[in-house]
C-alpha cells in the first residue's frame, strides 16, 4: 500500500510530439518528425526523435525512415549509421538508402567505406551495393559513356546502361563503342528521370557465379572474363530499357558461355513473346541444369505473362 | 438503485466505453474492444464495432490506432479514414509493407 502510494507516475513526455495524447500516436508522430528532419539534413533532430520512440520495432522503423531520407539526400555515411540501428529492417534500409541516393561529389572511397558501420550481413550487402550506386550516379544519365572508366563489374554495368541509352537501345552500336574505345556523348537525363525496369527474385540453384548489384536492389551475374561480363552488362542494360522486348535476348538463348546464357534465359522468360511456351519447353530438356531449372520454373508460373507473384517481379 | 444502475449499463462493450468520462480512457477502452477482435483476425467484427462509435473523429482515431497495432490489417482498417491528419498517420503504416510481417 505504501509502495502504491509512493509510486511516481510515469513522467509526461517532453520534446517533439509531446502534445500527442496517446503513446501510439506519439510514436507515429516521432517517426514522421525524424523522417522530415532527415530529409532536411538535420541528423541530430532525426536521431533525437528516433531515440524517443519507446517501442523497439517502431524505433527500428524510425531509423529505417531516417536512413532512407539521408540516403536520398546523398548523405551515405550518415545513412549507413542510421541503417545500422534499423534492426530487422536494416537490409531494406541499405537497399532503399543506396538506390535512392542522388548524385554527389563524394569520392567512391567514402561510399565504399560507409558500409563498415553496419553489422553483417548488411555490411557485405552495402559494400557491394554502394559502389554499384556510386557508379550508376557517376555515369548513367550524364550524357557521357566512356569505356575507359569501365574497369570492373560495377562500372561496366553503369557504362553499359549509358552506352545503350546513348545508342538508342542499339546493342551492336554500344558493343562497337566498347571495342573501338569510343566515348559516346548525348543529352543528359535529369537525376529524377534516371529510372528503369528491373526484376527481383529469380535465383536458380546451381547458378554459381559472382553477382553484382544492379539498379533497384536486383543483381546480375558477373562474367567469367571481361568480354563475357560486358555482354551480360549489355543484356541487363537492355532489360533496364522498358522498350526492350524478349527478342533482344533470343540470340543468346543457345550461347556457349553459361553465365551469359543464363542471363539471356532469365530475361527472355519474364518478357512476353509469341513462342515463349515453346521455347521454354525446348529448354526444359536442355543438358544444362540451370537452363532446365529456369525453363521449368518459367513453365510452372508462365512467367512471360507477368502475373503477380510470379518469379520475375518487374518494377520500375 | 443498484438494480437501476445495472439495468442502465449497456452490455455491449463498445457502448460501455461511451459512458467513460475521461477522453483518453474512453478511447483506450474502444481500442481494447477492437484489439481483441483484431487479434483474432475478425475484421468483420472490428468493422461492426467501429460503426458503433458515433463521433467520426473518434472513429478515425480508433482506426489509426488499430492500424498501427495491426499493420497487416492496416489497408482495410484505414480505407474509410476521412480526417486528413489521421489519413497521413495511416499512410505511415499502409505505405510501409515491411511492417505487415507481425503485429
Amino acid at each position: 500500500m505504501i509502495l502504491l502510494a509512493c509510486a511516481a507516475p510515469e513522467p509526461a513526455p517532453t520534446g517533439p510530439c509531446a502534445e500527442e495524447r496517446f503513446e501510439d500516436l506519439r510514436t507515429l508522430c516521432l517517426v514522421q518528425r525524424a523522417s522530415e528532419a532527415a530529409r532536411a539534413g538535420d541528423e541530430a533532430a532525426a536521431g533525437s526523435a528516433c531515440a524517443a520512440v519507446r517501442e523497439a520495432r517502431w524505433g527500428q522503423e524510425c531509423w529505417f525512415r531516417v536512413g532512407e531520407e539521408l540516403g536520398a539526400g546523398g548523405r551515405i555515411p550518415a545513412a549507413m549509421q542510421a541503417c545500422a540501428k534499423a534492426g530487422e529492417f536494416a537490409s531494406f534500409c541499405v537497399t532503399h538508402a543506396g538506390w535512392r541516393a542522388r548524385p554527389t561529389e563524394d569520392p567512391l572511397s567514402l561510399w565504399a567505406e560507409a558500409a563498415a558501420v553496419l553489422p553483417e550481413p548488411q555490411r557485405t550487402e552495402a559494400a557491394a551495393l554502394l559502389p554499384a550506386r556510386w557508379w550508376f550516379n557517376r555515369v548513367y544519365g550524364t550524357g557521357v559513356a566512356d569505356p575507359s572508366l569501365a574497369t570492373d563489374p560495377a562500372s561496366r554495368t553503369a557504362w553499359a546502361l549509358e552506352a545503350l541509352r546513348l545508342s538508342d537501345g542499339d546493342l551492336a552500336a554500344a558493343r562497337r563503342a566498347w571495342t573501338e574505345k569510343i566515348v559516346l556523348r548525348g543529352p543528359a537525363l535529369p537525376p529524377e528521370a534516371r529510372l528503369g525496369r528491373y526484376d527481383l527474385g529469380i535465383r536458380i540453384p546451381g547458378e554459381d557465379a559472382p553477382r553484382v548489384p544492379v539498379f533497384g536492389g536486383a543483381e546480375r551475374l558477373v562474367g567469367a572474363d571481361e568480354a563475357e561480363d560486358l555482354e551480360i552488362a549489355l543484356l541487363e542494360a537492355a532489360y533496364f530499357r522498358e522498350a526492350t522486348g524478349a527478342e533482344a535476348f533470343r540470340p543468346h538463348l543457345d550461347e556457349p558461355r553459361p553465365r551469359l546464357r543464363w542471363t539471356a534465359v532469365r530475361l527472355f522468360r519474364i518478357l512476353p513473346s509469341a513462342d515463349a511456351e515453346a521455347v521454354m519447353r525446348r529448354l526444359s530438356a536442355d543438358p544444362d541444369p540451370v537452363v532446365r531449372a529456369h525453363a521449368e520454373d518459367a513453365l510452372k508460373y508462365r512467367s512471360w505473362e507477368g502475373k503477380p507473384n510470379a518469379p520475375g517481379l518487374r518494377k520500375r | 438503485m443498484i438494480w437501476l444502475l445495472w439495468a442502465c449499463t449497456p452490455a455491449d462493450p463498445m457502448l460501455k466505453c461511451d459512458g467513460i468520462g475521461n477522453d483518453a480512457a474512453r478511447e483506450d477502452c474502444r481500442l481494447a474492444v477492437l484489439w481483441r477482435l483484431a487479434d483474432q483476425g475478425d475484421l468483420a467484427g472490428v468493422e461492426a464495432e467501429i460503426v458503433k462509435i458515433s463521433d467520426p473523429t473518434a472513429r478515425d482515431l480508433a482506426r489509426v490506432r488499430l492500424a498501427k497495432a495491426f499493420p497487416k490489417l492496416a489497408d482495410r482498417v484505414c480505407a474509410p479514414v476521412a480526417d486528413p491528419a489521421f489519413k497521413e498517420k495511416c499512410q505511415q503504416v499502409t505505405g510501409r509493407p515491411h511492417l505487415g510481417g507481425g503485429k
